[in-house]
Parts: C-alpha cells; sequence; structure tokens
C-alpha cells in the first residue's frame, strides 16, 4: 500500500489550509484508522491515496488528502454544514425515509444511508467512504462499527463546537477558504444586528421556545437558538433560562410568568405529531395572549425552519439573516 | 404419530431448529451489501477473504443473528417460568418490572454522564448495559420487596407490585426524558424500543454466561414447574417447599431477562408469547415447553429484526417495535380466547 502519511498536522482551526492532492485526484479508497482507544484497522483497497492528518477536538485523523467520499450519518449539524459549503455528501442522513426539503440543494446524487438513529452499516461500507462524519451522540458500540468501515469522526453536537464543526468539514474538503469568509460576513453582519438589537433587547426579556409534543419548551443558555440570542445579540438571560439545565417543559401559566417582551417561536408538525393544533390553540389561549410579547406583536414564529437545531453555523447564518429581515431590524 | 408423543416432541423440535437455520440463512444472506450467496460461505468457510465481506458478515451480520437468537431465547425461557410459577397465563418478563428498571437506569445514566464516557473500549461499550443490568436487577429486588408477604411469595402480589413497580419506572424514566435535551435522548431511544441494532462480540460475551448457567438450572427443575402449577396446598402435600423454589426460578428468570434487556433493550411480547405457541405445539410440559419456548423466542426476534432491518432498507426499525406490532394484535387475540373460556 502506497500510503503516505502527512504528518503536518492541520490545526483545527483550518488557519493553515493548503492541501496537496494527489498524483491523479483520483477518489482514495484507503484509509489507515485510529480510533481512540488506539488500535489500528486498514479496511478497502489503496489506489493511490495521499494521506494527511486532522486534527479535531483534541483528536487526530488520518484522512484522504482529499475526501471526495464523504457520508453523513447521525449528525444533522455536518447536513448544515454541508449546506453551507455546498458539500455534496456521497451519503446522508434521511428523515422519514428521504431527505429534508431544507438539504435538497446538496442530496442530488446523494444515497440515503438511514435514519439518524439506526444508520444502515452495510450501505455505508458499500459507499466505500473516505471519511464518516458520525456525531459525538452515537453510543461507543455504534462508533466502534463505523470505524471499522473507514476513518470516523464523531462531529460534536454541542452547539459551541459549531466553528469547529464548519471548519472541520471545509478541511476535509479543501473549502477553507470559503468557510473562512462566511465566518467574516457572519461577524460583521452580526455586528450590525447587534448595534440595533442591542438598545431594544436591553432590560428587556427575549426567550427562544420550541413547542414539543404540544407543550412550550425552554432551553439552557448554550442551546438551541439562545447563545445568538444573549451571547452573540447581547440580550440578558432570564432567570429561568439560566436555571434549566437542560430541555424544559414549561406550562403557559409559567410562561406568562416570565412574561417576555420578545418570543422567538420553533414549531414543526413534525414534533407535533400527536397535537398538530397545539400551536393554534395556544395562540387562542387567553394566558397566551396576555404575554406582553403577544399583546406588543413581537411575537416571531419559525424565522428560520424548524428542522434545524440552532446551534450550527447554518442555523446561526440563517437566523441572523432571518433578524435582519425581520421587522425588529425597523422597530424601535 | 399422535400429539404428545416422544416422536412428535422431537419432529416439532426438529422443524423448529430448521426453520432457525433457514432464518439464520435469510438473515446472513440479505441485507443493504449484494453478497451472493457463494460469498457469503466462502467468507464464512475462510476461502476467500475479503475486508468488506467480513466486515458485513462477522461484525454486522452474524452478531445480530446471535444477540437474536439469545435475547429470543432468553425471554422466551424466562417467561415459560414466570407463567408456570405465576400460574397466569398473561404473565411476562415485563412484570418483572425489569425492561422498565433497566430502562430507567439507562436513562438516568444519559442524564448524568452523557457525553462523559469516551473511547471505544470495553470500558465505554459495557456501560450502557452494566447500567442496564443493575436497573434491572433492582427493580425486580424491589418487587420482591412489595410481593413477599408474611414469608412467603404470593402469584399475585407479585403480579402486582410487579406492574406498579414498572410504571412507577415508566414515570420516572418519563421524567427524564423530559429533563434531558432531545438530542441526548434520541440514541438512547433507541435501545428502549428494543433494537439489536448495536450487536456486537462483547455483548455476546457478556450475555452468554448467564443463559449457560441459568437455563440449565431451571431446565432441571421443570418436574418442579409442572408442580408449581397447581394449587399451592397440593404442591405442598407433595413435599415442594413451594416458596423456596417459586423464589429460586424467580431469581433465575430475573437474571436472564436483565442479561437479555441489557444488551437489546425492552423487547416487549416475546416472553408471553412463546410460551403459549410452545405450549400448543408440545403440551405443557415443562420438560418439553422450555427447549420450544427457547427456539420459538429465538426464531422470532431473529425474523423481527430481519423484517425490521430489510423491510424499509435503508431505514431500520428496532426489532421490538416488529415484535411489538406482530405481538399486540396476538395479545388482544390471547385475552379474547381467555374471556371466551371464562
Amino acid at each position: 500500500m502506497a500510503v503516505i502519511l502527512m504528518v503536518g498536522v492541520l490545526s483545527a482551526c483550518g488557519s493553515k489550509g493548503e492541501v496537496k492532492d494527489s498524483a491523479g485526484g483520483t477518489k482514495a479508497n484507503s484509509t489507515a484508522v485510529t480510533t481512540s482507544a488506539g488500535e489500528s484497522k486498514s479496511s478497502g483497497s489503496a489506489e493511490s491515496g495521499e494521506m494527511r492528518t486532522i486534527t479535531y477536538l483534541d483528536k487526530t485523523y488520518t484522512v484522504p488528502a482529499k475526501a471526495q467520499r464523504i457520508v453523513i450519518t447521525g449528525s444533522i449539524e455536518s447536513m448544515e454544514d454541508a449546506l453551507v459549503l455546498d458539500v455534496t455528501p456521497t451519503g446522508a442522513i434521511t428523515v422519514g425515509g428521504k431527505f429534508p426539503s431544507l438539504f435538497t440543494k446538496i442530496t442530488e446524487g446523494t444515497v440515503g444511508i438511514g435514519e439518524k438513529t439506526q444508520p444502515d452499516l452495510e450501505g455505508i461500507l458499500k459507499l466505500k467512504p473516505d471519511v464518516i462524519l458520525a456525531s459525538t451522540k452515537f453510543p461507543a458500540e455504534t462508533l466502534e462499527k463505523f470505524a471499522k468501515i473507514s476513518t470516523t469522526i464523531p462531529v460534536s453536537h454541542i452547539s459551541s463546537d459549531w466553528e469547529k464543526n464548519l471548519n472541520l468539514l471545509a478541511e476535509l474538503t479543501g473549502k477553507q477558504a470559503q468557510a473562512k469568509q462566511l465566518l467574516e460576513k457572519y461577524k460583521s453582519d452580526l455586528a450590525e444586528v447587534r448595534k440595533t438589537l442591542n438598545p431594544v433587547f436591553k432590560d428587556k426579556k427575549v426567550l427562544a421556545i420550541r413547542i414539543r409534543k404540544g407543550s412550550i419548551c425552554i432551553y439552557p443558555q448554550n442551546v438551541f437558538f439562545n447563545p445568538s440570542i444573549y451571547e452573540e445579540l447581547g440580550a440578558s438571560v432570564p432567570d429561568e433560562v439560566a436555571a434549566a439545565k437542560a430541555q424544559q417543559l414549561i406550562s403557559l401559566e409559567k410562561f406568562s410568568e416570565i412574561n417576555p417582551d420578545y418570543v422567538f417561536i420553533q414549531f414543526s408538525e413534525d414534533e407535533n405529531k400527536e397535537t398538530p393544533k397545539a400551536f393554534e390553540e395556544l395562540q387562542n389561549n387567553p394566558i397566551w395572549k396576555s404575554v406582553n410579547a403577544v399583546k406588543n406583536g413581537h411575537v416571531y414564529t419559525n424565522l428560520v425552519d424548524p428542522l434545524t437545531q440552532g446551534g450550527t453555523a447554518y442555523s446561526k447564518f440563517a437566523f441572523l439573516e432571518a433578524l435582519k429581515n425581520s421587522t425588529l431590524m425597523q422597530a424601535k | 404419530m399422535t400429539k404428545g408423543s416422544r416422536g412428535y416432541y422431537t419432529a416439532v423440535l426438529g422443524v423448529m431448529i430448521l426453520l432457525l437455520l433457514f432464518g439464520a440463512y435469510f438473515s446472513l444472506t440479505q441485507g443493504s451489501m449484494d453478497m451472493t450467496v457463494k460469498e457469503v460461505i466462502t467468507t464464512l468457510l475462510r476461502l476467500d477473504v475479503q475486508p468488506d465481506r467480513d466486515l458485513v458478515i462477522f461484525e454486522f451480520r452474524l452478531p445480530r443473528i446471535v444477540i437474536a437468537v439469545l435475547v429470543g431465547a432468553g425471554l422466551g425461557i424466562a417467561g415459560a417460568v414466570l407463567q408456570g410459577i405465576t400460574r397466569n397465563g398473561l404473565a411476562d418478563p415485563g412484570i418483572l418490572g425489569i425492561n422498565a428498571g433497566a430502562g430507567a437506569a439507562m436513562v438516568i445514566f444519559l442524564f448524568f454522564y452523557q457525553g462523559e464516557i469516551k473511547g471505544t473500549g470495553w470500558g465505554a461499550i459495557m456501560a450502557m448495559p452494566m447500567f442496564g443490568l443493575i436497573g434491572g436487577l433492582l427493580s425486580a429486588a424491589l418487587i420482591f420487596v412489595f410481593a413477599w408477604k408474611r414469608g412467603s411469595l404470593e402469584p399475585e402480589r407479585l403480579l402486582l407490585s410487579g406492574i406498579a413497580v414498572a410504571s412507577g419506572l415508566g414515570a420516572l424514566t418519563i421524567y427524564f426524558t423530559l429533563k434531558m435535551d432531545a438530542k441526548d435522548f434520541e440514541m438512547a431511544a433507541v435501545w428502549t424500543a428494543g433494537s439489536i441494532y448495536n450487536a456486537n462480540w462483547k455483548y455476546i460475551v457478556s450475555m452468554l454466561p448467564w443463559l449457560l448457567i441459568l437455563i440449565p438450572v431451571i431446565y432441571s427443575k421443570s418436574r418442579l414447574l409442572d408442580l408449581l402449577g397447581l394449587k399451592d396446598e397440593s404442591t405442598r402435600s407433595l413435599g415442594v417447599a413451594a416458596d423456596k423454589q417459586r423464589t429460586l426460578l424467580l431469581l433465575c428468570s430475573v437474571g436472564i431477562v436483565s442479561a437479555c434487556v441489557s444488551v437489546s433493550g425492552g423487547i416487549g411480547f416475546i416472553g408471553l408469547m412463546s410460551p403459549h405457541i410452545a405450549s400448543r405445539l408440545v403440551g405443557r410440559r415443562h420438560s418439553r415447553l422450555l427447549p420450544a419456548c427457547g427456539l420459538i423466542g429465538g426464531l422470532l426476534v431473529m425474523i423481527s429484526d430481519y423484517i425490521g432491518r430489510t423491510l424499509f432498507s435503508p431505514v431500520e426499525l428496532p426489532a421490538g417495535m416488529v415484535v411489538a406490532i406482530l405481538g399486540g394484535p396476538y395479545f388482544i387475540y390471547l385475552m379474547y380466547r381467555n374471556r371466551r373460556q371464562a
């Protein structure tokens, strides 16, 4: 096997991103897998694979110089990153047996490899991936199986890693420049939006909620769209959000007690299958109507596709873009 | 050949083993990865070694088949024991609260340790099953405490406290589920639905000792199980220490079910269905019923997993879900028949 390891450890931030293409630029099937446990396995036959290592979240992975065949499994986060960078994965997650319309742009010619939780291992193997982008949510035994197929990178599902996740995909596909540009644009846009919104949100209660199974859910400070709202746009964190350690159901009474001045609602019928009318009913509820945000028309429903999870580059970009175009920016 | 004769029994067992082999054959040869029968066989016999095929056969398909058969057999036999000692045809391992206890333990484990156990070593892989096992055993212990009355274990109390503890733990599970981020929970949901998706050799190694030790113990008591089906007074007059033996048998079932549930999650209905199907085929004598139950249970889980894996491929259904889809109507049919007989 003519596997040359380029032991130039590229930093995860992707600051240094020159990737040398292998002679013919042909797809490389050979993989030298290094799992965290340190066991080494190789699968697939080597054509002409120039390898390199990349580091992501303090772990080093060996991948082909230019990863062409990427399979995304379990990580909607990576799907969203692929959307941002316009990367078409070879295999990707389906939801209810098909690709969500959100991802139409990047799933042309992509093979479905099953749902998020129980991906089709043989289907993945058949695609001969250069690299598998899995999720840190997978239990160890599933990750172990992926690692036997090809280099597997468990992509963090923690939203504060969003930049690292985006850069990881950029690095794999040689799109660092694009990622960098997008991040810069985001930051300058953010500064601009913040300038307008920071005074608006000042001393006001801003709350992002999701309606799941007919109930109102709030999230901790670092989950969902909360980092965008509090950390990046500078709204003050309501006590209830600060106290939440995980997703928390709150009653409508509690919601009215918080009495937010601005509410962002994400509602997807997929998440409310038994109660598709829940949101409608909520809106007709007198308690709901008594909340400041509702009274003053500061309720923003599904500013971005409710399938987006918040806390990914795509979600953040989309949320900011939606904010920019929303009535909020005109408001005083 | 008359029903109940030795020849008939042997024939039934033979047919079941054949069916089992047939099922295993299908499970081995069918899947997303196209492999011809010849390729499967040459891979199995190590005549033509190719890494990809090895992976599919030895890592993906074979462990699932083995786990399916083991779990099914364990649950089937435990079901027969439970129905025997409670004298209730509607008893199933679920009433021991083991599924609920293991499920609750798993969710609590995820709630506190999600993401903190890293890597793919033995420790990380066995962490979930270990918690499941502990949770299962604890909840069974709880039920024992409640069911114990004046030094004896009453079947009715056992059933009732089992149901009560199971629903209590179910509520606890829901409570923690709601406290958790849905994202953290979605992988655990696979487990609670009773999936053998994560089958691997480590799981097989960890559950096998339980089955290898406890099933023979139960089988050696099959005569006793027949007697325990009689009224308590009659059993005692025959010189059987009913309570002691019942407890022993129960403990054996708890061990088996815990081991099964810890690797496969809550696959329901197998323990309920297998004894009923088996008793129609080979009669009520436990020396015959138990082996038949094991085979039928194994067959049911294996077929369910096969269906779940291939029906909507590449989308997979947890085996437990397939079993429930098949088992639900069967359960209703059983109750309907019971009512008519009553």
